[in-house]
């Protein structure tokens, strides 16, 4: 079947209509799930995950503290159904465990562990759908996650994956295209535009390495603005229902909303 | 930095845009699947100044559409469905017929899943230059996406599809074009749906399109006449069939569907796998299976049923006891079905030829010998046509009626000039006017009542015989791209044209940067006569420590050709210079082919060197690559690079240099012999042209070979090694590389059995050096070309050698079966060969000079551009083969009108009612049969004929004299070699 | 379970102020590696390589098994690796630790996933006869960096590996022993090589860290790689964040070692064929 299919016609589309760099629609869902602390559903083309985060909260292993900062503790699960081919992956399954690992070390040094010494946060990042660009959406979810759930970081963090059809470089692959082409992922922060995270198991040439992760650090900054206006939102919403509860409407709404624009 | 945008999807719209469906896996598992597709607005139109789509600059389409169709005044588009390209592409593709066409993405991915043929035809009717062709990705327009309704087939899908994009259109050309208040708004030009499927149009007019069959057209056109031809004869309007024809019988027994053919052959029961029809008996063919060692065996056309040579066909094979040996007897078709009627031939089912055709298969059922038997078999499904234009004439006995002005519509028969192929029924009005001449014919379908299949006619290619005709033919023949250059691809060249020099030294220069000046050697060329594109020359010069550096500098063709221009795709598709004896066609343009790339002498000319370090007995001791500016001092042919090396007298420096050269090549060739190279012969004549502007042969003599080829061809291959073995090693996975499969085994099995019957000699195949030693030792005394008899014979037992991607193949299968070489590659003909031009630019990066080209870093371009590459070049090796035998026919004929042409000949093969013989003076093959009865002894490949009393014992090998002459078919003008046995006996009373 | 200890302030300090002046404990310049040592082992595919007092044993044997359906035409290549207390007192036996998923991961994508060895000429008769090569990895020692010691020592081995020649004529398949028929080399696609870079806040990056330098630095950066500029691996999972320049410069540093590193295992490949004596009968 996928031979059937083009990757990159020759009208510049693929096979699902994006040009070359275009990314998929991104819906994200911030409304509070049960007791978390923070929650954020990220959808991604056909890509959804679910991350739930609880704490800072005291650590339930004593021997795991470290004395001067918090740990954190990413627990990953694939759910059965999320791809065409129902398989249930086991939790010690080596794939999850390297991405969860992944993402632990990727928000180590973002998070402001040092704040909350001998404690611990807990990430819960739930598979639902998989359509390509799996890291990423986790990623992205999970700071949005973060960034519900109040926990101070230093920056965003904006992944994206981008492959390479015969010379053409693609952003944000679909399974499609990720069992055709080279592919990697990179994890940006935006404001300092520093990379956190690269990762790439399929074989490409130095040069053509170069060009598309350049293009993929370019692409993270547009990921950014779209989870900025989610929060920025979510902010918003919040904002209004404290006014409307105290003082019954907003005047100064507007100045709010840039208050917050230059915060985040 | 390109811009970078997320693409937003309305929630509502999700029902549009997602798709869900379930698939079969290859294990066998059924896996959910679910798509997504992203609907824009950006999606242009194509029309010149559209004021509602965006990008309007490469619109193709004129704004008010075409203006010469009468049926549509106010101006119109054309929007074909698919089953327009699927059945009418000649007419698509004819240069007559271009007015603005739409076509759809829905179209296009309808055509690609049908055909990959066909939609490469569309994809390069698309980009061709002289259409206004527009492709519209409708599945990505908001407006114009469909989805399948619950209970609605794929094709309904499309079709209303097609439908909704043609509405679109249409009320978008109204919307783009608003009427200006106070003027009357002037007619809008209509896009009109061109489909040959009734329902389809019938829905349409339904729904207020405008419609059309093509028929309807077509003939609706001011010049209908030529392109009516060009209709497919499913084109007709009445597609359902006519009460008589129904209750014909059938001839062919049904196809199995296309499910149970493929589950047959996953199951084994079946076997796929290309019918190749035998071009000495039009009744049987044969299709070789991976099942079975030897080919299946199809006797007669009901086993055939309807297979075409290349068909790609599922057969079933007979139990073994039915299993046969193939035919030893010439069957002719023409001889045969002289008699055919092309009108009604369907109707008389017991006709005469049906019985000949029986009695003929039974007679040869008693006497097929028991020992060569192969698997039978019968076809039972197509599973994927590989119908084509073939070259034709018409067959003037089929023809109704022979008045020139007659323009009613007549059956005749076309028969191809490929003995391989049946022949086919053709429908035309011009059919007088195209008798005598060559004409392509395009196979349209083959029922199972008919037992010829069915055509249409392309356009004439000129007279029989005429050269131009004989040439395009054979160009045509063979798939030839013989287009001249287009402006895109001349624009590629130096603007300074033919003044384009070396600049002056100069390091900074992009000419000279990272070059090495080698003007000061003492280069030459040494190249057949009259050759224009030199690509190689060579030095030698003695090193002060007693070794010799020889170099090879070859056209750096890849300093002007650079990757992706529209030059380099053109050379891509090319593959290869094609060598027909009056005409070459070349793979780049001629400035570059035969001046800027060659290298003349006493010119300045940039070169890819590759320079050695050899000790004396010709050991490499060190090897360089380097870019290089050589200046060439002289430009031999063989002859007189022979002679000056002979010249006792000479002692210069250009002289030595030579001998130098033919000293080191003389012991590269024993090194290579030792290591078990073949020494391999193939049947090569040269003609003689009178002058080149007649180009009327004047005989055909075979060619010389003389010491100097030998050194030119050793140096090459040194060239070729030491570069393949370099690129191998920079680029393990895509390095461009040329390798000969050792052949099976099988292959020999015959030659070595008739070497056995006849001559007591032996063949050790086991491996090539064994092979060559054994070859060598196949001498008869008495007839000093019996060995190169042999040679010939066993060159034919092997496989092709090809060009292949490094990483797609097992490392161990790089060899080079017959030059006994590890790994090999073309580097030395750039000018020629495209393969080459990829191997210099992998050298350049392997050296350093330039970075790679992306392109050539991934695996499946590379394998893509050589298996186009292979292609053509198996295809210009038989054009020009082809092109040489037509001219023997010429100069034959030129002298078998002075007197009558005898000839020495070898019998090769032996029927049971005739003799294959070669003819080594004239390089070709020919076949003498004989009317009466002979015995024929098929173990021993031995014929006896009765004369006068005694009897004379004919074997193969044996040495015979043969009576050539060209004789003119009376139907379809073709002339053709016609051998009679003139000793020991002459067969003409036979 | 008492934790290993961590690397106390004083000593913390004393790397973070060396390495701010490219100073690095055992000597090293900061892009300097520590050139590997390779012996072999009297059988064919054993290697053993150390770079510094890391060590690493790899051992390659083949055997012919019956391909998996659903891919009849390719060998199977197979990679174990274990950890063990005795490579440093930081490994227990037991559940799998992170450090033993990356390295089985790395190892994994490095040797397999890159498509190192070509697995269908391990193909013998298709559908029903494969080679199986089967890569053990020991860790003997952890001094740092022990998944590019790993992944040099697997390739190697890979390398060096011999199997038996088989023939195959109809369905049967003769498998000729060593001493019989010379045996033959796998082949190879391509060598990848693998080379971790570490990072430090206000430091140069640098090359191949050594246990020290790997357990305070702030980041690490895998890259495999062949010699022709072919990345196979790219990993960076975390840690401190860096200027897109940098990971491009890093590419270009790891180009030219991995070049480097080519020709000595080149080199010492042929050294060790060559004191080979391979007995035909």
């Amino acid at each position: 079947m996928s031979s059937r299919i083009e990757i990159l016609n020759d009208g510049g589309y693929r096979s699902d209509g994006r040009k070359q760099y275009e990314l998929r629609d991104i819906t994200i869902d911030l409304t509070q799930q049960g007791t978390a602390d923070g929650s954020a559903q990220l959808t991604h083309g056909l890509t959804q995950v679910l991350v739930t985060v609880f704490g800072p909260r005291e650590a339930k292993m004593r021997s795991q503290t470290l004395h001067d900062r918090a740990v954190l503790n990413v627990e990953m699960s694939v759910a059965p159904f999320s791809t065409g081919e129902r398989r249930k992956r086991s939790r010690a399954d080596r794939r999850i465990l390297e991405m969860a690992a992944m993402i632990a070390s990727t928000f180590e040094p973002v998070v402001q562990t040092n704040l909350y010494p001998r404690s611990q946060i807990d990430i819960y990042v739930h598979v639902l759908q998989q359509d390509g660009s799996l890291l990423p959406a986790c990623i992205n979810a999970t700071t949005l996650a973060l960034v519900t759930a109040g926990v101070p970081l230093l920056d965003f963090v904006c992944a994206v994956t981008g492959g390479v059809h015969s010379t053409s470089p693609l952003l944000d692959l679909t399974t499609l295209e990720e069992n055709d082409v080279p592919h990697m992922t990179v994890a940006v922060m935006p404001r300092t535009r520093k990379v956190t995270l690269v990762t790439m198991e399929t074989r490409l040439h130095v040069e053509r390495f170069r060009e598309l992760f350049e293009l993929a650090c370019e692409a993270g900054q547009t990921i950014h603005r779209e989870m900025k206006y989610a929060v920025k939102d979510r902010t918003v919403a919040l904002v209004n229902a404290m006014d409307a509860g105290s003082k019954g409407g907003a005047a100064d709404d507007h100045d709010r909303d840039v208050v917050m624009d230059d915060r985040i | 930095m390109p811009e970078i945008s997320i693409r937003k999807r309305p929630r509502t719209e999700a029902v549009v845009t997602q798709r869900k469906f379930f698939k079969k896996t290859a294990r066998g598992k059924v896996v959910k699947v679910l798509r997504e597709r992203y609907l824009r607005d950006d999606v242009a139109c194509g029309m010149h100044s559209c004021t509602l789509c965006a990008s309007s600059q490469d619109a193709v389409l004129p704004s008010s559409g075409s203006l010469d169709h009468p049926s549509f005044p106010s101006g119109h588009f054309v929007l074909p469905d698919t089953n327009i390209f699927l059945s009418q592409m000649d007419l698509m593709e004819s240069p007559k017929f271009n007015p603005p066409t739409i076509i759809l993405q829905t179209v296009m991915e309808e055509v690609r899943h049908r055909s990959l043929p066909l939609y490469n035809r569309l994809k390069a009717l698309v980009k061709a230059d002289d259409k206004n062709i527009w492709v519209f990705y409708n599945e990505y327009r908001s407006e114009t996406a469909v989805i399948r309704e619950e209970g609605e087939s794929p094709n309904d899908r499309n079709d209303r599809g097609i439908r909704k994009a043609t509405s679109w259109y249409n009320s978008h050309l109204s919307l783009a074009r608003p009427p200006v208040r106070g003027q009357s708004r002037p007619p809008l030009p209509v896009v009109v749906l061109m489909s040959d499927d009734v329902a389809n149009r019938q829905k349409a007019e339904k729904e207020g399109l405008s419609c059309v069959s093509v028929r309807k057209y077509v003939e609706g056109r001011k010049d209908s006449n030529g392109l009516l031809d060009l209709l497919a004869a499913a084109g007709s309007d009445n597609l359902d069939p006519t009460p008589a024809a129904a209750a014909r019988q059938a001839l062919y027994p049904d196809y199995l569907p296309t499910t149970t053919l493929l589950a047959g052959v996953k199951s084994g029961r079946l076997h796929q796998g290309h019918f190749n029809a035998n071009q000495y008996n039009y009744l049987e063919g044969s299709v070789p299976v991976p099942g079975f060692e030897k080919p299946v065996l199809l006797v007669g056309r009901e086993h055939m049923n309807r297979a075409v040579q290349g068909d790609v066909v599922a057969v079933e094979v007979f139990d073994e006891k039915d299993w046969k040996a193939p035919a030893d007897e010439v069957v002719d078709q023409e001889a045969t079905l002289k008699n055919d009627d092309a009108d009604d031939s369907e109707e008389e089912t017991d006709d005469d030829e049906a019985l000949a055709e029986q009695k003929m298969l039974r007679a040869e059922a008693v006497k097929r010998a028991e020992s060569s038997k192969q698997p039978t078999g019968r076809v039972v499904g197509i599973i994927k046509r590989n119908w084509r234009s073939y070259v034709c004439h018409i067959d003037s006995t089929s023809l109704t009626s022979t008045n020139p002005t007659s323009l009613s519509q007549q059956t005749v028969f076309a028969t191809p000039v490929s003995r391989l192929l049946p022949r086919i029924r053709l429908r035309t009005r011009q059919a007088p006017a195209l008798v005598g001449q060559k004409i392509l014919v395009t196979i349209d379908r083959w029922e199972r009542t008919s037992r010829y299949p069915e055509g249409h006619f392309v356009r004439a290619l000129g007279k029989v015989q005429s050269k131009e005709a004989e040439q395009e033919s054979l160009l045509l023949e063979f798939d030839v791209p013989y287009r001249p250059f287009g402006k895109a691809i001349l624009d590629c060249l130096p603007v300074e044209g033919d003044n384009w020099v070396v600049p002056p030294k100069n390091p900074v220069d992009p000419n000279w940067k990272d070059r090495e000046d080698l003007r000061d050697l003492i280069i030459c060329s040494i190249d057949p006569p009259g050759c224009q594109d030199i690509d190689d020359a060579l030095h030698a010069r003695r090193l002060p420590n007693g070794n010799i550096e020889a170099g090879v500098h070859i056209a750096d063709v890849s300093h002007f050709v650079h990757p992706d221009t529209p030059m380099d795709s053109e050379a891509a598709a090319r593959g290869t210079t094609v060598y027909l004896v009056d005409k070459r066609i070349d793979m780049l343009p001629a400035l570059l082919g035969t001046n800027l790339c060659s290298l003349r002498p006493h010119v300045e000319r940039l070169a890819f060197s590759v320079i050695w370090e050899l000790s004396p007995d010709a050991k490499i001791v060190d090897v360089r690559f380097t870019k290089s500016v050589i200046a060439s001092k002289s430009a031999f042919t063989y002859e007189e690079a022979q002679i000056r090396k002979d010249d006792p007298g000479l002692s210069d420096e250009l002289t030595e240099s030579i001998r130098l050269l033919n000293d080191l090549a003389r012991k590269l060739r024993e090194q290579r012999m030792a290591a078990g190279a073949l020494n391999l012969a193939s049947p090569e004549v040269k003609i003689q042209l009178d002058s080149p502007e007649s180009s009327d042969p004047v005989d055909v003599e075979q060619k010389e070979l003389r010491e100097t080829n030998s050194l030119v061809e050793e140096f090459m291959l040194l060239a070729n090694i030491s570069v393949a073995r370099k690129i191998q090693e920079t680029f393990p996975q895509t390095a461009v590389l040329r390798r000969h499969l050792p052949p099976p085994r099988t292959n020999f099995e015959k030659l070595q059995d008739i070497l056995r019957r006849r001559k007591g000699m032996t063949l050790d195949v086991s491996s090539s050096g064994a092979l060559a030693a054994s070859l060598d030792k196949c001498v008869d005394p008495n007839e000093p070309a019996f060995n190169t008899l042999v040679r010939i014979m066993a060159t034919r037992c092997m496989l092709s050698a090809e060009y292949f991607c490094s990483g797609s193949v097992a490392r161990d299968t790089f060899g080079h079966y017959g030059l006994a070489s590890p790994i090999y590659t073309h580097f030395t003909s750039p000018i020629r060969r495209y393969a080459d031009v990829l191997a210099h630019r992998q050298l350049a990066a392997a050296i350093g000079y330039a970075p790679l080209h992306a392109s050539l870093h991934s695996k499946s371009h590379v394998e893509r551009v050589l298996e186009v590459v292979n292609k053509r070049h198996r295809m210009a090796q038989m054009a020009s083969r082809a092109s040489v035998e037509f001219y023997v026919g010429l100069a034959l004929k030129a002298r078998s009108s002075k007197a009558t042409v005898i000839e020495d000949a070898y019998v090769i093969r032996a029927f049971r009612n005739g003799l294959g013989v070669f003819v080594s003076r004239l390089g070709i093959e020919g076949l003498v049969t004989f009317k009466h009865e002979i015995q024929f002894d098929a173990d021993n490949y031995t014929i006896t004929v009765p004369a006068g009393g005694q009897e004379i014992t004919i074997s193969v090998f044996d040495k015979v004299k043969v009576e050539v002459e060209v004789e003119q078919d009376k139907n379809t003008q073709r002339g053709r070699v016609v051998m009679a046995l003139s000793q020991p006996i002459d067969s003409r009373s036979l | 379970m008492p934790r290993p200890p961590s690397p106390s302030i004083p000593e913390k300090e004393f790397v973070y102020g060396a390495l701010k002046q490219s100073l690095r404990l055992d000597g090293r310049a900061m892009l300097e590696m520590r050139t590997p040592t390779l012996s072999f082992g009297p059988e064919l595919g054993w290697v053993e390589c150390a770079m510094g007092k890391t060590r690493v044993l790899a051992q390659v044997d083949g055997k012919m098994v019956k391909p998996p359906p659903e891919r009849p035409l390719e060998g199977i290549i197979s990679i174990h690796s274990e950890l063990s207390p005795m490579a440093s007192n930081e490994y227990e036996p037991g559940r799998p630790t992170e450090e033993e998923v990356a390295l089985t991961r790395m190892l994994d994508k490095v040797l397999r996933r890159s498509d190192a060895v070509d697995k269908e000429s391990l193909c013998v008769l298709a559908g029903q006869r494969v080679w199986h090569i089967r890569l053990t990895i020991h860790v003997l020692s952890d001094a740092g960096n022990m998944v590019d010691c790993a992944c040099l020592a697997g390739i190697v081995a890979l390398k060096h590996f011999r199997r038996p020649e088989v023939e195959v004529e109809g369905d049967e398949i003769t498998v000729h022993h060593p001493s019989e028929r010379a045996p033959v080399p796998l082949s190879m696609h391509h060598t990848p090589f693998c080379f971790t870079f570490a990072f430090f806040p206000d430091a140069p990056p640098l090359v191949d860290p050594a246990r020290l330098e790997e357990t305070l630095s702030a980041g690490l950066l895998s890259v495999a790689l062949n010699a022709q500029k072919e990345l196979c691996v790219v990993q960076k999972a975390g840690g401190s964040p860096l200027p897109a320049e940098e990971v491009l410069a890093i590419m270009d540093i790891a180009v030219a070692k991995a070049r480097e590193l080519d020709r000595l295992v080149e080199a010492r490949l042929q050294e060790d064929w060559k004191g080979r004596v391979v007995e035909v009968r």
